[in-house]
């Protein structure tokens, strides 16, 4: 068991009151399974990934992840967690701007202190298919591209979890196609952990699991 | 994360940032800081020290020792030791012949060096108007050079022979300009310059004479400063340091003020530019929030990203920093390219006390302004990656404004080395802060409310700026700030230029005339009004010396000879005292009260204030006078403040009409100035009509003040310039803050069918409005600030400014239009998409 949940919950203040946003969530990944969690807008997916990257706090319940509590865990301590454990991938990208391609991908080896990040570097990009594009900056890149180069970034530090924000959410549908492949691809190498938040049926097929949430509460949880 | 892999990220970063333009607003900030502070620290140490040269040309030296005997040999070599030039002269009266007149003269006798600083101005002609020749060094062995008066009383012309002593010279040039003529020689009689070797031929020196040796010394303030220290307590009562400044009050005045005011300026430009810098830091930081939660989520700690962070601020700092210094030093030298024809003398040597002050001012204001927001980059929360509306937590107030009033208060003391101007900045700053605070919310309520009666385009700049209240508020306090600052020094800077012309207006009288006999006064007088010359009224002097304080002797030899108030130049020689009904205009009562009519005959005085300080006379006190051998009594019964600036006869002490005996009155001469324009005429016709009198040209010498006012004028105008810079960057350091979000909107309407000239159109509406009330509000701060400033810290009469009231707002639209136009045009010249995919 890699990842677990108990009675988890998000609450937060608005205006008009408090909005229960996750409701006594319990859950269980193992390693190397393929989760996607899907529902519609608003369903507190992305809260739950979220909170399970340690990103937030819930309000209440508890999350351990590799054995560590989160709840306990301090901002540095679950961002050292993050940096050791797990990779991500957004929907809107997040490469860094002022870095090239290849410097955005050695950037999570070199925040955990690797000597020598390049090499890796420059052979994931190659394996995303973008060697010739290691002196870019995101903003001479397309979107697939960029997006290829966040997938070389996740996988850097080889995680043991892989989370993914709707990764083709920004992108058409062939170039999203392309980036699925990828990220399963990679993930079937590395045998990472993966927790997929999509709205893409198709590509939560690909998961061997799917965890449905509606307003906050799991209401399917699937096996393949 | 090892250190060195966090320090390269930090510089990569940097030189991204770099190359995207982002770190423009904040380095021109930083740069303008220092670069004004190290022109004006550099310029005001220049000027100061050219000033100081000038006063050292009045002297002819840069230090000057009066000793009635020859100066101990191992006094020279000390002097020589410290690294100084030096150069003597021997001064006596002998009388000066001719085969058919004689006169009496004040000869002084000359090294070939003389002077060490100025110079003589020749012609064999004695007529004012003849064009001079310049030279350093007296008269060759074998000659003499004469004052044009000697033509006067000798009937001379340039070549013709001349007895002194024993010893028969030709007069081979007239002398029309020598250092050290100031006024306060009194008794002057004309000069005759001769050459040192030719002293022992001429037999006058012999035991008893009365004579006057003057030791010029010149060097570095350094060199002055340790040799002076060193002399100072080994010279007799009779032995006196004489230094420019000392006695120019004239100059001390124009000095101190110009002093203040670059202070101020100063102290301004670097407050306004930490301003700039603290709003380009927000951004900057603000520009940096994604970076760092995408850092946080990949694993970044806190600390790593204060080392990612804290490095570039400082890299960016030195860089600032040392440009600026760069840029002040440059601008300086400009300034005194453009400034070379009135600055005469040699250049100051740069020391590295500006520069110092310059990089320490860069460091302070980035640190207690720029740190703070950057800070806030440790607090981003990670989750931003997900949710881009997450803020840092706000960083606590105590840090931020700790940091900044932290900072301006070592700004201010810095610059100012005063704790009351501190205390006085600080708490001015507080109140018109809150003050303006205040006013701009009502100000902006005011102007919202128009709405209804306005535009479409209009409307919708103005509820820009309703929705933006809070920015609004910042921005409109920023330009309020600059505009009243702008406005404040360019009122005080013309009217402190004007006040320094009043001091010379063109009708100043540049003639002294004394020793007018008692018995002659009327027909002087009549002289005068038939020469349709305007004299100041017609004095009577006599000289005394001081001799008792309260009882007490005022020299004290008892304790000793060289306390200051013993070494006092007041009681080293006579005084010379008058008596008067009316109070002089230029003289001011401070302490006690003026004569009435009973107080005739009455033993009382009115002591001048300054005077009385060094010498510790009080009201009431009782001061005893040596007056024609006999003494003299009267108690305090006034302290004046004297306008020594006026060029008119004045006097430390003052009795009432009738106090003296008729011995001591009848000894009384009669002195006045008038002011008389190319009338060599008329003044030879004066002395020979009245052969006693002794008329005394300040000609040069008002000509040497104008001129040092001139330049001193054209410099702080040129400083001005830094302080309008400052002020323009903290205007578009607050545009910047809200540029982004105008991009986005403006995007946003055109994409919704908005045409470039209605978005324009909202925009300069918008920022006419803020313009508008920016400059209100600037000039009711301005007005209130100009009139603490002319009567807390420059002695200026206060005065009402309809041009403040006119052109501030006037210049808040113009301002703000034009750079708000400027800045964000991006707005409507960028393509919405671009702008909306971002």
């Amino acid at each position: 068991m890699l990842i677990s949940t108990h009675a988890l919950q998000k609450q937060v203040n608005t205006a008009a009151g408090p909005l229960q946003i996750l409701r006594d969530i319990n859950l269980t990944v193992d390693a190397g399974e393929r989760v996607a969690i899907i529902g519609v807008s608003g369903s507190g997916k992305s809260t739950l990934l979220a909170l399970l990257a340690g990103l937030d706090l819930p309000s209440s319940g508890s999350i351990i992840v590799n054995g560590h509590e989160l709840t306990t865990l301090n901002e540095d301590g679950r961002a050292r967690l993050r940096g050791r454990e797990m990779g991500f991938v957004f929907q809107s990208f997040q490469l860094l701007p002022a870095l090239t391609a290849c410097e955005n991908v050695m950037l999570p080896l070199e925040l955990a202190g690797a000597s020598n990040p390049r090499p890796q570097a420059l052979e994931l990009l190659q394996r995303v298919g973008l060697s010739e594009r290691i002196h870019h900056y995101p903003r001479q890149l397309s979107g697939g591209e960029q997006q290829r180069v966040a997938i070389a970034r996740a996988f850097a530090n080889r995680p043991a979890i892989l989370l993914a924000d709707e990764p083709t959410g920004n992108l058409d549908s062939a170039t999203g196609e392309i980036i699925t492949d990828l990220i399963f691809a990679l993930n079937s190498e590395a045998k990472t952990t993966l927790l997929l938040v999509t709205h893409d049926q198709e590509m939560a097929t690909r998961c061997e699991r799917s965890i449905t949430l509606q307003a906050g509460g799991i209401i399917h949880d699937t096996k393949a | 994360m090892s250190r060195s892999q966090r320090l390269r990220l930090s510089a990569n970063l940097l030189l991204r940032d770099w190359r995207a333009g982002e770190l423009t607003l904040l380095l021109s900030a930083l740069m303008l800081a220092v670069a004004a502070t190290t022109t004006l620290s550099m310029l005001s140490q220049r000027l100061a020290h050219t000033l100081n040269y000038q006063s050292a040309e009045l002297l002819g030296a840069d230090l000057q020792v009066k000793s009635p005997n020859p100066l101990p040999a191992a006094y020279l070599q000390q002097a020589a030791t410290s690294g100084l030039t030096q150069s003597v002269t021997l001064s006596f009266l002998s009388m000066v012949l001719t085969n058919e007149a004689m006169t009496l003269a004040s000869v002084e006798a000359v090294q070939p060096n003389y002077p060490l600083r100025g110079v003589l101005k020749i012609s064999t002609s004695a007529d004012a108007n003849a064009p001079l020749t310049t030279t350093i060094g007296g008269p060759p062995q074998g000659e003499v050079w004469g004052d044009p008066r000697l033509l006067q009383r000798l009937a001379i012309t340039a070549g013709d022979k001349v007895m002194l002593g024993a010893l028969t010279l030709p007069l081979t040039q007239f002398l029309h300009y020598e250092p050290g003529r100031a006024p306060g020689m009194m008794g002057l009689q004309p000069r005759l310059l001769m050459h040192w070797d030719d002293l022992p031929a001429t037999q006058i020196i012999q035991p008893g004479s009365r004579l006057s040796y003057h030791y010029l010394f010149a060097g570095t303030a350094d060199q002055l400063e340790q040799f002076s220290a060193w002399l100072a307590p080994q010279l007799q009562s009779s032995q006196e340091i004489v230094s420019p400044g000392r006695g120019q009050q004239r100059t001390t005045n124009v000095l101190e003020r110009v002093d203040r005011f670059l202070g101020l300026a100063i102290l301004v430009a670097t407050l306004m530019a930490a301003i700039a810098i603290a709003m380009a830091a927000r951004d900057y930081s603000q520009q940096h929030y994604d970076m760092s939660a995408m850092l946080r989520t990949l694993g970044a700690t806190a600390r790593d990203l204060l080392w990612i962070y804290l490095p570039q601020l400082l890299l960016l700092g030195v860089i600032g920093t040392l440009s600026g210094v760069l840029l002040g030093w440059l601008s300086q030298g400009v300034i005194f390219l453009l400034l070379a024809d009135l600055l005469k003398g040699e250049p100051a040597t740069l020391n590295s006390e500006p520069l110092m002050i310059g990089f320490t001012t860069g460091m302070i204001t980035l640190i207690g302004f720029a740190l703070p927001p950057v800070l806030r980059l440790q607090q981003v929360p990670p989750l931003r990656v997900l949710r881009r509306d997450l803020l840092p937590l706000p960083l606590s107030s105590w840090l931020l404004y700790g940091a900044a009033s932290g900072a301006t208060l070592l700004l201010i003391w810095h610059h100012s080395q005063s704790a009351a101007m501190t205390a006085a900045v600080i708490v001015g700053a507080t109140l018109l802060l809150a003050l303006l605070a205040v006013v701009s919310q009502l100000l902006i309520r005011m102007g919202v409310k128009l709405q209804g009666s306005v535009g479409v385009a209009w409307r919708y700049g103005l509820q820009n700026l309703a929705r933006r209240r809070g920015s609004a508020m910042g921005e409109l306090l920023a330009v309020a700030l600059g505009l009243m600052v702008m406005a404040t020094l360019a009122t005080v800077r013309s009217d402190l230029i004007a006040s320094w012309r009043e001091q010379l207006p063109d009708n100043l009288p540049n003639h002294f005339v004394i020793n007018i006999l008692a018995s002659e006064k009327a027909a002087f007088g009549e002289f005068l009004e038939a020469q349709q010359m305007t004299a100041s009224a017609i004095y009577p002097m006599v000289r005394g010396r001081l001799i008792t304080h309260n009882g007490q002797p005022f020299i004290n030899n008892d304790s000793g000879d060289n306390t200051p108030q013993n070494r006092d130049n007041a009681l080293q020689r006579e005084l010379n005292l008058t008596w008067s009904e009316t109070l002089q205009d230029d003289n001011q009562i401070i302490e006690g009260r003026w004569f009435t009519p009973d107080d005739r005959g009455k033993p009382l005085i009115s002591v001048e204030s300054g005077v009385a300080e060094r010498l510790g006379i009080h009201l009431g006190d009782e001061i005893t006078f040596m007056i024609n051998s006999e003494p003299v009594s009267a108690t305090v019964i006034s302290l004046r403040q004297v306008s020594w600036d006026s060029f008119r006869p004045n006097f430390f002490m003052i009795f009432p009409p009738g106090l003296l005996s008729a011995s001591q009155a009848d000894q009384a001469t009669y002195i006045t100035s008038f002011y008389l324009k190319d009338a060599a005429q008329t003044l030879i016709e004066l002395v020979k009509r009245f052969p006693s009198v002794t008329v005394i040209e300040i000609e040069q010498l008002l000509a040497q003040f104008a001129q040092l006012f001139a330049q001193v004028a054209l410099a702080v105008e040129l400083l001005a310039l830094f302080v309008l810079a400052a002020g323009v960057l903290l205007i578009v350091a607050t545009l910047q803050t809200t540029l982004k979000e105008r991009l986005q909107e403006g995007a946003l309407l055109r994409a919704l069918g908005a045409s470039r000239k209605q978005i324009t159109e909202a925009q300069l509406a918008e920022f006419a409005m803020l313009g508008l009330l920016a400059g209100t509000l600037a000039a009711v701060a301005a007005e209130g600030m100009i009139w603490m400033l002319y009567t807390q810290l420059l002695s200026l009469p206060p005065t009402f400014n309809p041009a403040v009231w006119l052109l501030t707002p006037l210049a808040g639209i113009t301002i703000m239009t034009l750079t708000g136009y400027l800045a964000t045009r991006r707005v409507v010249n960028q393509s919405p998409l671009q702008l909306l995919v971002r």
